[in-house]
């Protein structure tokens, strides 16, 4: 049986071991909320890298009776999401490689179109609602867990997403009528 | 694994809340369901390279070792068994030199006693 989260957590506030169970756990939920948040493998995983080498660094002051520890590495990879973007300016760029996830066949060329379309839309949206999306839809947060990683109450965050998928069906349409 | 977010059970996207403020709320709830599904393509989780996973946490388990912490001393009630044993010793040592100094020191007391006790002027009985 695997030892409780905050057990662990508390364990890896001076043990290094209990800190690797902690990134083996949670280390593909960082990686993907930053591959879809950034579009690219390496800016992925240097992203990730620097998640993990921040919690490790002030793993002594999270106290796990707050926030889920999931929730906590969340923050931390949205706040250096939003600076990578601010530096880089590419805030609205979701490039995402044309790197398919392991085990999938090549997509064709209309999966393809429909792909870069959903892409572009999606793109457009402003960042906040990007992550929004992320969280929702990657994470499969529920709306509580999502309003503790966005500072929202749990209505803002449902009043966002419905916003939001209303936000991307407008876009979709529009692309659809750019580019028939 | 995907199914139970698809719209009308998106949390959050209820279809009372649709209907609200359409013309057919059952309209907009399949655009929405449609949107979703069209996002999920895009969207999804992705696994980081096992080359990745490994060099990521080896390179932890190094920094977590260099910047470890020392060992707390909260308490005089949870203190090492090392520093006890150390500090009784050192109580012992002490003991036995301040009693042999105090030794040393009645000897040399003594001594000057019984010599200048010979040196006293002779009273006539």
């Amino acid at each position: 049986m695997s030892e409780p989260e905050y057990i662990l957590v508390e364990r890896a506030k001076a043990d290094p071991e209990a800190f690797g169970v902690l990134y083996e756990r949670h280390l593909t939920r960082v990686y993907s909320y930053m591959y879809n948040r950034t579009g690219s493998v390496p800016d992925a995983e240097d992203l990730t890298e620097k998640v993990f080498f921040q919690a490790l660094t002030h793993m002594r002051s999270y106290d796990s009776r707050g926030i889920p520890f999931s929730v906590w590495l969340l923050r931390i990879a949205h706040n250096l999401v939003a600076n990578w973007h601010r530096d880089n300016s590419r805030r609205r760029t979701i490039r995402l490689d044309d790197v398919e996830p392991a085990g999938e066949d090549p997509p064709d060329v209309e999966r393809q179109e429909e792909r870069a379309t959903v892409r572009k839309a999606l793109a457009n949206l402003p960042s906040d609602r990007q992550h929004l999306l992320v969280l929702k839809f990657v994470e499969e947060l529920s709306n509580s867990e999502i309003g503790q990683v966005m500072g929202r109450s749990e209505g803002a965050v449902k009043a966002l997403l419905h916003r939001t998928l209303i936000s991307l069906r407008k876009g979709l349409a529009v692309n659809e009528n750019v580019h028939p | 694994m995907y199914i139970h977010s698809i719209s009308p059970s998106i949390e959050g996207i209820s279809r009372d809340e649709d209907a609200a403020g359409w013309p057919d709320g059952r309209v907009e709830d399949a655009e929405i369901g449609k949107t979703v599904r069209r996002l999920r393509t895009v969207l999804r989780p992705v696994e980081p390279s096992p080359i990745f996973r490994q060099e990521l946490r080896l390179r932890l388990a190094l920094a977590g070792r260099r910047d470890r912490p020392p060992v707390q001393v909260a308490s005089s009630g949870e203190l090492p068994r090392e520093v006890l044993v150390g500090a009784a010793l050192l109580s012992v040592a002490g003991a036995l030199v301040y009693l042999w100094r105090t030794r040393v020191s009645h000897a040399g007391a003594g001594g000057s006693v019984l010599a200048k006790s010979s040196n006293l002027p002779v009273t006539a009985a």
